[in-house]
């Protein structure tokens, strides 16, 4: 018995009935199509390169010690156990600020500050809390004021490292992942906000604060460099706890 | 075809596919981020907006390169003209989702700080900024998205708007470059590269072996001309009434003219140009259903003898004139204005062909 016509020579309409060998071909085809595309999405998640091991605490931590506004804001905290060493905790503004600006009143004073900590390996990082909650001026014994204070810094000479500008706040937990070319516009959004550059070293791993060569904040002409390969030139101190490479040139 | 214009006209086959494209975009996202915030947990976890970004941002590239095979696919086999049918709706869903990319990166990392997100995205501090890139393809997606409604391929013209919608080849290299100076030049696994270039190869490929072939059947010469048949000069000899199937078409391409496509109906042969007036789809890979030429792409129709969509329809297509000599099949090259009517040729009986 010959075939109807419609069914030699099937033909698809918009607004008509799929015909049936249509129909067996595209349903296979769409359904595979899809499972494919979910396979590849979970592969493609799976590839991402690791963000680092920064955290971001959700609960509020509070530290009372000695603040220093330059070359950016930071406060020394007693050390976590009794005998060990004061901590450094760098400290920044809600959004893409750094805290200077709020800290510069109380500089060299005691003060309790209060936020969210921000912390990878052993680099801390306050976000301060809003209003007196985050920062105020505080009681503290000398001999506690004493054992706070920074130290003269300890000179290593000069050096040239390779590796990544980047912006604390981010790197250090704020954003995951906080580095590379992708981030680089918030990058560097918050190192004109005042949040401190930091230079993770490529071969070391060590994470340097940045300054100029007296000191004083980087010079944002190299701000554009964030989130590029470079190479850097400058002395490298130790500040107390707190590496830190005065760059001399790019 | 319609009438009136209405924002969206959904009839089955466009629910199953729209169904289909929200499926399989809520489950393209649901798994990427369930893995990559399986994969990366604790203090490895990636920050949930800069997953989101990403799981968007894979999400429409991956929906450009299935608009874009659809197509040649479809020229390729028939059997995937559906989903050219409702393509426009996966292309809307494409900027769609590069538009919530767009959003979730563009506040993510611009946003908070000294300047309004969009003037920071504006004064990047990169040499090649690759969010500028992204940013050009989603102004080339939007333009296509709102312009993808019958209404303005009316109010265009079919050739401006189709000229307007192939820009989609610019809005898929600058997302190639987007990525190429973006992700891949932060992202370290091997894998991301080779997945962006074997998708340009796949479509480059795709679209190569359509274009091939097409020009293979272009360039496939006329019959000569039969000595027995007095020609008049204009009449161009495009094969016998035997290569054309029943209610189908042989689609002849004319030096520096249009293609036109031959159809065979009802015991004759009637010739139109082989361009919808809808989207510009080709109507000689169309078949007469209940006496229309009906388009392969949107089912638009028009009568074979005059090149006008039936009533209440207005649209009009270019005619041609054509007779039958013999089994010959014999056409004016020169079109005439839509919506000439033209009398089919009537196919002569077997025993009169020509051998």
């Amino acid at each position: 018995m010959p075939q109807p016509e419609v069914d030699r020579d099937p033909f698809f309409i918009g607004w008509l009935k799929m015909p049936r060998a249509y129909a067996r071909f595209l349903a296979p085809v769409t359904f595979a199509l899809v499972a494919a595309l979910t396979i590849g999405g979970a592969v493609l998640a799976w590839a991402q390169r690791s963000p680092g091991p920064g955290t971001w605490d959700d609960a509020a931590t509070t530290f009372t010690g000695i603040v220093y506004t330059e070359p950016y804001a930071m406060i020394r905290v007693p050390p976590v156990e009794p005998g060990g060493a004061p901590r450094t905790v760098l400290l920044v503004e809600e959004g893409k600020f750094g805290a200077k600006e709020r800290a510069r009143a109380h500089d060299g004073q005691p003060v309790r500050v209060s936020g969210t900590l921000i912390a990878r390996d052993s680099r801390l990082m306050l976000e301060l809390a809003a209003g007196e909650d985050g920062l105020r001026a505080a009681e503290l014994p000398e001999a506690e004021q004493a054992a706070l204070r920074r130290t003269p810094p300890r000179g290593h000479g000069p050096v040239t490292l390779r590796g990544e500008i980047v912006d604390s706040k981010c790197y250090l937990g704020a954003m995951k992942p906080g580095g590379g070319r992708t981030h680089k516009g918030c990058a560097v959004l918050c190192l004109k906000g005042g949040v401190p550059p930091l230079f993770a070293a490529r071969d070391s791993g060590t994470l340097y604060l940045l300054t100029n060569a007296r000191g004083r904040p980087l010079d944002p002409s190299l701000f554009d460099r964030v989130g590029d390969d470079v190479r850097l030139e400058g002395v490298s101190e130790d500040w107390d706890d707190l590496p830190v490479l005065k760059v001399s040139s790019r | 075809m319609s009438v009136k214009y209405a924002p969206v006209k959904w009839n089955r086959n466009k629910k199953v596919y729209d169904l289909f494209v929200a499926g399989g975009i809520v489950a393209y996202l649901a798994v990427f981020l369930a893995v990559g915030s399986a994969v990366w947990a604790g203090e490895h976890a990636i920050s949930f907006p800069i997953l989101l970004a990403r799981a968007l941002g894979t999400c429409a590239l991956v929906m450009l390169h299935i608009a874009l095979a659809i197509g040649p696919l479809a020229r390729l086999d028939r059997r995937f003209l559906p989903l050219v049918y409702n393509r426009r709706h996966l292309g809307v869903a494409t900027f769609l989702v590069g538009f919530a990319h767009a959003v979730v990166g563009v506040g993510y990392y611009h946003g908070f700080g000294l300047l309004n997100p969009l003037v920071s995205l504006l004064t990047p501090p990169d040499r090649v900024p690759f969010e500028w890139f992204g940013l050009g393809a989603l102004a080339i997606l939007f333009v296509m998205a709102a312009t993808s409604h019958d209404f303005w391929q009316k109010t265009l013209g079919g050739s401006a708007w189709k000229w307007l919608h192939i820009s989609v080849y610019p809005a898929y290299a600058l997302l190639v470059a987007h990525v190429l100076f973006g992700a891949l030049r932060s992202e370290t696994n091997l894998l991301y590269p080779v997945v962006l270039g074997v998708g340009f190869v796949a479509l480059t490929g795709l679209h190569l072996a359509t274009g091939l072939r097409e020009r293979r059947r272009d360039e496939a010469p006329l019959p000569s001309q039969p000595v027995r048949v007095a020609l008049e000069v204009a009449w161009v000899d495009v094969g016998s009434v035997d290569e054309i199937p029943e209610n189908r078409a042989k689609v002849v391409a004319l030096p520096g003219r249009e293609r036109v496509a031959v159809f065979r109906h009802a015991n004759g042969i009637s010739a139109v140009t082989n361009v919808c007036a809808h989207q510009r789809g080709p109507l000689g890979e169309g078949k007469i259903v209940d006496g229309c030429i009906t388009c392969p792409w949107h089912g638009w129709e028009y009568r074979p003898e005059d090149g006008c969509s039936p009533p209440p329809f207005q649209e009009k297509i270019a005619t041609h004139r054509v007779k039958v000599v013999g089994r010959r099949v014999l056409i004016d090259p020169d079109p005439l204005p839509p919506g000439t009517p033209v009398e089919p040729a009537k196919i002569e009986e077997e025993c009169h062909a020509a051998t």
